[in-house]
């Protein structure tokens, strides 16, 4: 295991810890405010400082985290869940099947994925569970791409050619010798992808198209620190570090697994 | 050669034809009544109400609506504002050229940082030079352009009022330097490490080592050998930025209050002002996807092996 996966390992296995064990605390609330302590510099009480309404900076980051983890994991599983399917039987069947879900790639992949994603949220309006859709409706066809060049890659080689002359059917094909060959790539690249949507959802929750004040979310306390910036530059610097962690930290673990699994782009 | 251009561009008509229909029926279930927003706070008379409705042809079927919108489009009508009345074309033609000005600008600041970064990065491998070029690509990969873009506020512009906090300001080259570089940085972290790793590709190659052996000049094997051959990579990869650049304006125009089409999309967003909305997010698709081809064409020009294995993808 190489020292990049490591390190990646160590980020988002911390990360998780954290945002799991904050829960646990009793006084941690991300929305109580402490009326004697408005913008306050990080202290004793509290370890990263306050933002403008008295929140507790450390305790709103890790709650944000919950925010961000919860619906980056869960858009890559539903990308993978409605990508690999669509690409495998695209590649498999070829065809008028292929044409139809290669068009669609080519649509969805027209938009670039911000810009995609905002004038969608237009549309769902903010929220969690609205992020969550936006993302999953416009990844999947990255995933379905891939998986769809990966299986034509599988599916001409002789012994494949050989094992379905042989009479297996095309499920049997798929699940023992397609599968296997093409789950490297799409798995680097859905860990990969959870940085991505980290990133676009801090960036929508930044613009005001993602998560609804005060829910906390990193992109949210940027733009709530936008406003005081000058004079507390760590309501910015926190939920900034901690965005570029958990970014790094997954593409830390999808490099260090591209160089594992030995697969070249 | 020419036969190659015309199929490609051929299928991009189909591909923005989708795009247009998705976008349409998408943004039909925008909630609210679009009729509302002409009258901002004010609560109108039903027949005023009524009147609105129907000048914005409200009242007729998505159908007919999305194929009058379609003729319109054909004769580069793309409908008018539900907020300010004025037509979505003149706002993207007002919008459009300083958003260009910056993306351009930020592609030339992209190539200037990664493509020296990716080479030395290559000829000192495994040094501290290639290890913290490493480090500082990885960081500003996983960095928001909005927090570089807030960072680069408070620091040159806040703390030691070298540049302009934002805006257009007299449109001097001085208001455009903040905004595209904090977006052609991001680009380059990316540029950067494909720049490396294709240098690093060319350097191993047999030829390279012959012109070793040959005795040549090292500076004339990076830059007349190597560098040449590691350009379509980077070529590929700067158009695909466009994409990158076009998301990243969005945020960064936003922070810089530039005036520009991303900025307005936001503002538009924020309205759901349906018309400029779909207006504004066909035409960076359009922009996207023609630089796209643009970048593809000049890759089959250098390459001839580009322009054949792209032919059986096309005719399907």
């Amino acid at each position: 295991m190489s020292n990049t996966l490591k390190l990646g390992i160590l980020i988002i296995g911390l990360l998780i810890l954290a945002a799991v064990l904050v829960g646990l605390f009793d006084g941690a609330d991300p929305v109580a405010q402490d009326q004697q302590a408005f913008l306050e510099a990080p202290s004793a009480d509290h370890w990263l400082g306050t933002d403008r309404l008295g929140r507790d900076i450390l305790v709103r980051l890790l709650f944000a985290g919950r925010t961000s983890l919860t619906v980056s994991l869960t858009a890559v599983t539903a990308m993978v869940l409605i990508g690999l399917p669509l690409g495998l039987v695209a590649g498999y069947f070829g065809g008028w099947v292929d044409n139809v879900v290669s068009r669609l790639i080519d649509i969805f992949l027209a938009f670039p994925f911000i810009l995609g994603a905002v004038a969608l949220m237009a549309v769902f309006g903010p929220g969690l569970w609205n992020i969550f859709l936006v993302m999953a409706l416009l990844g999947w066809p990255q995933i379905a791409r891939l998986a769809r060049a990966g299986v034509i890659d599988e599916v001409t080689k002789d012994y494949v050619a050989a094992v379905k002359v042989a009479g297996a059917t095309p499920w049997y094909v798929m699940r023992r010798h397609v599968l296997p060959g093409i789950s490297g790539p799409v798995i680097v690249f859905a860990v990969m992808g959870v940085g991505t949507v980290i990133l676009a959802e801090a960036t929508l929750s930044f613009l005001g198209f993602g998560m609804p004040a005060p829910q906390p979310s990193w992109g949210l306390m940027i733009s709530d620190a936008r406003l005081v910036y000058a004079t507390a530059p760590w309501a910015l610097i926190a939920p900034g570090v901690a965005i570029i962690l958990a970014c790094l930290g997954f593409n830390l673990i999808g490099e260090g697994l591209r160089d594992l699994l030995d697969i070249h782009e | 050669m020419l036969g190659y251009f015309w199929r490609r561009l051929l299928w991009t008509m189909p591909v923005l034809l989708g795009v247009t229909v998705l976008l349409f029926l998408l943004l039909q279930v925008i909630p609210g009544d679009p009729a509302l927003s002409r009258f901002g706070d004010r609560l109108p008379s039903e027949q005023s109400l009524r009147n609105v409705q129907e000048q914005l042809r409200l009242t007729e079927s998505v159908y007919t609506q999305f194929t009058s919108y379609l003729g319109g489009l054909i004769r580069g009508d793309l409908g008018t504002s539900y907020v300010t009345g004025e037509p979505v074309r003149e706002i993207i033609a007002r919008t459009l050229p300083p958003s260009l000005r910056l993306a351009f600008l930020a592609i030339v600041i992209e190539l200037l940082i990664a493509v020296p970064a990716g080479v030395l990065a290559a000829i000192k491998r495994d040094t501290w030079i290639d290890r913290f070029s490493f480090v500082i690509a990885a960081i500003l990969v996983a960095m928001p352009v909005f927090l570089l873009g807030l960072l680069f506020q408070l620091f040159f512009a806040i703390r030691l009022h070298w540049l302009p906090v934002g805006g257009l300001g007299d449109g001097s080259f001085i208001y455009h330097l903040m905004p595209a570089a904090v977006m052609g940085l991001i680009a380059a972290a990316y540029l950067s490490r494909v720049t490396q790793s294709a240098m690093l590709e060319v350097l191993d190659s047999d030829y390279v080592l012959a012109a070793r052996a040959d005795g040549l000049p090292a500076g004339r094997i990076v830059f007349h050998y190597a560098l040449r051959n590691a350009w379509p990579p980077i070529l590929a990869l700067v158009g695909l930025h466009f994409g990158l650049l076009i998301g990243s304006a969005i945020a960064t125009e936003y922070v810089f209050d530039w005036p520009g089409l991303g900025h307005r999309l936001y503002i538009a967003v924020g309205q759901r002002d349906r018309p400029l909305i779909i207006g504004a997010t066909l035409t960076l698709s359009f922009l996207f996807v023609l630089v796209n081809l643009g970048v593809d064409l000049i890759q089959g020009l250098i390459n001839p092996k580009v322009r054949l294995s792209r032919r059986s993808e096309i005719d399907v």
